[in-house]
């Protein structure tokens, strides 16, 4: 085994020094005793034998030397002597050690933090298979990319079955679980039959919607997600077949869905979309269109920007069709629709806050860098003396710059590692507080890439720093310096104008994300001192969906009981009712304005305005401050104003 | 008579191997022989055979051994391995067409 016995060779030369270096000496010293002694016998003296075998020998030493080269191990073996030697320099020099730890450990911490978040969200793919063909359909127009979608698109885009292998629509809402001790609010899922194929999921237990389950005449079903069937109903093994009444209507459950499988997030059940074709698909002059989401799988060999485009020729398409109607309507000429990746879709709005956090933190890095490199540099003035004299001594400038680099390496090790402990702790603190903007998105995990990243970026800032020290030191000219023996001597011209470039770059990138920083703490004062209209504190909300009567008089006097009994509550100064919270997306209830008496402007045209229903009691409950007139109450509810 | 000829770059492992081929033997005992061997033609700078030595050794071609010498001194002896033997034939076979392709262009 011929491999094997180069790596016990190997081995034995790194971890048996000693013993191999002393072999080696012995070797020579038998070989030139022979030498010497052959030449007594053929008459030499005994010295002039001796000058004779070293003649015909050659000089030893350099002998030994090329003897550990034939080793193969001399670079690591150096390796470990640099290792040793920068050990021994930074246990005299303890400032340089610490500073450099303390600030690399702060600057590779908030580096390793912020690419992991980046990882977790940005780079790492959904966990559904193929996610990377599931595309999100939805209608733009417009500065304000609206991304919502409507039933006649969704029957439309699913006839494009050349790009698409399935295409399916799904309506996020809630649905109150009742028939139980302590009824409670669920988030649930209308979706069609195809959703859970473009997802590419299979069932934990049971089957998915079938393919005949969506529509007007869909079956009352229901798919539960893994934490529901879990936490609710203990993962109960025969669960499939049993009902669970949703609303007061008992549905069956077919399914439980894996564990990992949560979309749209927080999904606790799904069901059946109840649509129907007929009078959905076709788009009319004076109906409202039913919103709701779209997600599709392309065909294997159809790319994003393909499907983005045949959506664009399908939208021309559907104007030609009706255009008498889209004349009327006033729909907008930049309408729409698109084909976006899903982790796109779901990570956009995060996408450029995190790339701007890591340029931050690289930044901040840099400079971290370019003050590590003046310290060192400042340091090799007073150690050019050691290195005028190694070079002197025959050692190679490379092998100078190795020397160099390797203390740079020892000086970042600890400055690496104590960054993972800090990027470890920032992190679980981040999935503990959950900052609202994360809340949609999956925990951060520090993973083997992630390691791997802030090992390479460790390395990288090694040679950075180290490199500026490393050439002066390679640049350092025997002659001058060792001349200069005895006096205390300044560090060279170049090594000067080096720093001073350094502390250029350093002011330069300084400034940089000084400002950066300044811009957004400005922002972030004048978001935080926005007038909201309203006083926040001491407000408490929460939701309550009414089931059972559909009658407006029986839905109207739930709420008002509901109403009453919580005014009840001793801790309760006041209460009132509300459909949305205020800053919830209204965007389904936002109505088009015509004023009375002005000219007729088509539906799409006319300036749109949010409303939200309140209760009398808003004003006073929110301390919302009355300018003029007064707020609404109970007279104005009866019968509307005669001119309306 | 002029001057021993130096080794031909390269040719100082052959004739390790060669020499080697005819049993165990030590350093000096390898210098000596390939002197002898080659009717003092060839001179090999003894310092030069150890790193050699070394490098075939690394490459798992030698095996070294350590044993009493005749004069009962601990020497050191090396020996072929069969990858050494191998190796052994393959650079025979390049040196004999290498040099009957000079001796090919000398002579013409």
């Amino acid at each position: 085994m011929r491999w094997l016995d180069i790596v016990r060779m190997r081995l034995r030369s790194l971890f048996q020094r000693d013993s191999v270096e002393h072999e080696l000496d012995e070797e020579l010293r038998f070989h030139l005793d022979l030498q010497v002694q052959q030449n007594i016998a053929a008459g030499m003296k005994p010295a002039e034998a001796r000058y004779a075998a070293l003649r015909q020998f050659g000089h030893p030493t350099q002998r030994q030397e090329e003897c550990r080269d034939a080793r193969g191990t001399r670079m690591i073996e150096d390796f470990f002597e640099d290792l040793r030697y920068a050990l021994r320099g930074l246990r005299r020099d303890r400032f340089l050690a610490f500073a450099a730890t303390a600030t690399l450990a702060i600057c590779i911490g908030a580096n390793t933090t912020v690419f992991s978040m980046a990882d977790s969200i940005l780079i790492r793919p959904l966990p559904y298979p193929g996610a990377n063909h599931i595309d999100w359909i939805s209608e733009r127009s417009g500065p304000v990319q609206e991304d919502i979608a409507t039933a006649p698109d969704y029957y439309r885009v699913r006839e494009q079955n050349h790009i698409f292998e399935d295409v399916a629509a799904f309506m996020p809402s809630t649905a109150n679980r009742t028939g139980v001790e302590r009824p409670e609010q669920l988030d649930v899922a209308s979706v069609s039959a195809s959703f859970f194929r473009v997802m590419g999921t299979e069932p934990l237990v049971g089957r998915y919607l079938a393919r005949e389950e969506e529509g007007t005449k869909a079956p009352l079903v229901a798919v539960l997600s893994y934490a529901f069937w879990r936490n609710r109903l203990g993962s109960d093994p025969h669960i499939v077949g049993k009902a669970i009444a949703l609303d007061r209507r008992p549905h069956i459950i077919v399914g439980v869905m894996p564990q990992g499988f949560d979309f749209p997030r927080g999904t606790q059940i799904w069901m059946p979309l109840h649509m129907d074709e007929a009078s959905e698909r076709p788009i009319r002059a004076n109906t409202m269109f039913r919103i709701l989401d779209i997600v599709a799988r392309r065909r294997p060999h159809v790319t994003p920007q393909q499907a983005d485009t045949e959506m664009r020729r399908l939208t021309f398409a559907i104007r030609a069709d009706y255009p008498k109607v889209f004349a009327s309507r006033g729909f907008r000429s930049d309408l729409s629709i698109g084909a976006t990746p899903l982790q796109q879709h779901l990570t956009g709005q995060l996408r450029p806050a995190l790339m701007m956090l890591s340029g931050a933190v690289g930044l901040v890095l840099l400079i971290a860098c370019v003050n590590l490199a003046n310290l060192l540099l400042a340091r090799a003035g007073s150690r050019q003396r050691e290195l005028a004299v190694r070079l002197a001594l025959g050692s190679g400038r490379g092998r100078v710059i190795r020397q160099v680099l390797t203390e740079s390496l020892v000086l970042a090790l600890p400055g690496g590692l104590a960054g993972i402990a800090i990027a470890w702790i920032a992190v679980r603190a981040l999935n503990a507080a959950k900052p609202s903007i994360l809340v949609a998105y999956p925990a951060i995990a520090m993973d083997p890439r992630v390691l791997a990243f802030t090992a390479a970026l460790t390395l990288a800032t090694a040679i950075l720093f180290g490199m500026a020290p490393a050439l002066s030191a390679a640049g350092t000219s025997i002659q001058e310096v060792l001349k200069s023996a005895g006096r205390t001597h300044s560090i060279g011209r170049s090594a000067a104008r080096v720093r001073k470039l350094l502390v250029v770059a350093e002011l330069g990138v300084s400034l940089v994300l000084l400002i950066g920083a300044g811009l957004l703490a400005r922002s972030f004062l004048a978001l935080a001192h926005t007038e909201t209209g309203f006083r926040t504190d001491h407000l408490l909300t929460f939701r309550a969906t009414q089931v059972g009567s559909t009658s407006l008089e029986g839905r109207a006097r739930f709420y008002l009981k509901l109403l009453d009994e919580v005014k009840q509550i001793p801790l309760a100064r006041s209460a009132a009712l509300l459909s949305d919270m205020p800053f919830q997306d209204t965007y389904d209830r936002a109505g088009r304005v015509q004023v009375v008496g002005h000219e007729p402007i088509p539906f799409l045209q006319r300036p749109r305005a949010d409303n939200t229903v309140v209760s009398p009691e808003f004003f006073q409950t929110l301390e919302v401050p009355l300018r003029s007139g007064r707020v609404f109450d109970d007279r104005d509810s009866e019968n509307p104003p005669p001119w309306w | 008579m002029s001057k021993p000829t130096d080794l031909v770059q390269g040719t100082l492992d052959l004739l390790i191997l060669k020499t080697l081929a005819l049993g165990p033997m030590h350093g000096w005992a390898i210098a000596q022989r390939i002197q002898q061997l080659s009717e003092e033609v060839l001179q090999v700078q003894q310092g030069s055979l150890y790193p050699a030595l070394h490098r075939l050794e690394q490459q798992g071609w030698i095996r070294a051994e350590w044993g009493e010498s005749d004069n009962n001194r601990r020497a050191k002896y090396y020996s072929l391995t069969r990858a050494g033997h191998r190796q052994l034939e393959h650079e025979t076979d390049s040196w004999e067409r290498l040099s009957a392709a000079i001796s090919a262009i000398v002579r013409a």
